[in-house]
């Protein structure tokens, strides 16, 4: 039998749509549909957000109404029933919306009607919700509803598997941490009542076992468990400030190829104009990203990892049907442009002279595509950044000619953009003084 | 004052809205510095939409546009022009691994 994998593993991406499940390997260019035994069609959501989570080389889902594993070797939906004791509902049958793997339990939450409850599987077998047997183990099934421990006494939006020895657990309000399995002494801590965190998968994790979330007060924090978390997002706070978590999907991915952490932040009604954050790690930076083609705001995401290169990226489950992946040497998004735009500067003087721009030198990379400069002036920076360019020009690959710009006021930026790739060296700019006196004499 | 000259680098330290728009400081670069041992600084900005400090295609800290989107998988899942509720994936045992 020819060997397929030296690795002794086949990665599968699974996608759910219009409530069906779907199975891709590395490499294939088509999507096979799962063969459902549920007696339901679909067997999940037709629209909604799905969760889920692997337990056993099986995929277990959560979209609160429906119980749905997948079976990725024979490639068949199921129903997920309970061989022991019953799968947690509410009082009108609602089933959970937040789902996890830990310890080997699949542990789930998010119920409406009771949400600050969590229930357990037993270790290793996810139908057996078994919280009262007539032996008990250290592997049983366990609930909040039952166990010692009790609630964490406010609605849970997310189920966070740090180690095998901490399961963070974001609330509306706090966030806490289950230390230690909750059948072997294990017990619940507040990390914090200061803040919560954001419904959903807010959340995700570097290599380095760093948790990022996005917080109910929609600050973006770091944090260790054991940790006080700590706001990484101080720079764009005023921009994450207009994010709606009500009808907004809030996503987060870390992207190991290009060392960066995404938020996704995602109309829930309908493909709508977004703007996405990304925090570059090597220096800690913020930047915003937007797709013009608003298919693309994804909803579901994932860390993917396979074999090859190209197979460990973030994907992204668009509006239209595909799964999108960043790519080193695509030049658009999927065929649309993309529209980059940077400010530099602004260039002013602490005695509020007026400043001027003289001549310019602007170096791009060697392959870049030209951008387009506009200079920004005004009276003060805010009024320079939102003008209109007073002199725009084109900047081509490699160093450029001197570009004489000549222009002055008591604030001036250089905007580039593009709607293609480009790389930048530097700009070089003369900056002169007008003096105070014709400073003086400026409105 | 005479003419100086000035060097415009692209902000390295991203987007920093939380000040004035008149003291648009540069932020410490965590863990970098100098030949002199000092801390290195980088630019900050009011806006940087689509940029990135790693420029895409050559992985060089300098700034420029950040990668593309392209399709993973060819076609749309199921076919359909739908959106995609969730993506996931899981690990299954290779047993042609054993040879």
């Amino acid at each position: 039998m020819p060997q397929l994998s030296q690795s002794g593993r086949i990665i599968n991406l699974v996608a759910v749509s219009q409530g069906n499940v779907y199975r891709a390997r590395p490499g294939e260019t088509t999507w096979t549909a799962a063969t459902n035994t549920t007696g339901d069609t679909p067997p999940l959501n037709y629209t909604g957000v799905v969760a889920s989570a692997s337990n056993g080389q099986k995929l277990y889902f959560a979209d609160g109404a429906n119980w749905v594993k997948y079976d990725p070797v024979a490639n068949v939906v199921s129903r997920w029933s309970a061989t022991h004791g019953s799968l947690p509902v509410d009082g009108v049958n609602n089933t959970p919306r937040l789902i996890c793997n830990w310890r080997g339990r699949i542990v789930l939450s998010g119920l409406l009607y009771n949400g600050q409850q969590i229930f357990m599987s037993a270790v290793d077998d996810p139908t057996d919700f078994d919280y009262l047997p007539a032996d008990t183990t250290p592997t049983q099934a366990f609930a909040t509803t039952v166990g010692p421990q009790g609630a964490v006494g406010d609605e849970v939006t997310a189920l966070i598997p740090f180690s095998d020895d901490m399961l963070v657990i974001g609330t509306s309000q706090e966030i806490h941490v289950l230390q230690g399995d909750p059948m072997a002494g294990g017990q619940f801590g507040r990390m914090t009542n200061a803040i919560g965190i954001a419904f959903g998968r807010a959340f995700c994790q570097s290599p380095e076992g760093t948790i990022f979330f996005m917080s109910n007060k929609v600050g973006i924090f770091a944090m260790v468990p054991g940790q006080v978390p700590q706001s990484i997002s101080q720079a764009i706070d005023p921009l994450l400030a207009d994010v709606n978590t009500g009808t907004h999907a809030v996503r987060m991915a870390w992207d190991d190829r290009f060392k960066c952490l995404h938020v996704f932040v995602t109309a829930l009604a309908a493909p709508a104009a977004c703007t996405h954050f990304v925090w570059e790690a090597r220096v800690a930076s913020w930047f915003t990203e937007e797709f013009a083609n608003n298919n693309h705001n994804p909803l579901a995401v994932c860390e993917f990892d396979g074999n090859t290169a190209d197979d460990r990226s973030v994907l992204m489950g668009g509006w239209d049907g595909y799964v999108r992946t960043f790519s080193r040497t695509a030049t658009t998004d999927d065929g649309t442009p993309i529209r980059s735009e940077v400010l530099l500067g602004p260039v002013s003087t602490k005695t509020l002279e007026e400043v001027m721009f003289g001549d310019s030198v602007c170096v791009l990379g060697e392959t870049s595509n030209p951008v387009t400069y506009g200079i920004l002036a005004g009276n003060t920076a805010e009024a320079a950044a939102a003008s209109t360019a007073i002199k725009t020009g084109t900047w081509k690959a490699g160093r450029n000619q001197n570009t004489p710009i000549g222009r002055a006021a008591h604030s001036l930026y250089c905007r580039l953009t593009s709607n293609l790739p480009w790389s930048f060296e530097q700009l070089r700019v003369t900056v002169g003084t007008r003096g105070v006196v014709r400073g003086r004499g400026r409105g | 004052m005479s003419d100086q000259q000035a060097i415009l680098n692209f902000p390295v330290a991203g987007i920093d809205v939380s000040g004035p728009f008149s003291d648009q400081r540069p932020r410490q670069l965590p863990g970098e510095v100098d030949e002199a041992g000092n801390p290195v600084y980088g630019r900050t900005c009011p806006v940087a939409t689509n940029v990135r400090v790693t420029e895409a295609s050559s992985l060089r800290r300098r700034g420029g546009t950040r990668p593309g989107q392209a399709k993973y998988v060819p076609q749309r899942v199921g076919g359909h022009d739908f959106l995609v509720q969730e993506l996931a994936r899981i690990v299954v045992s290779d047993a042609s691994a054993e040879g």
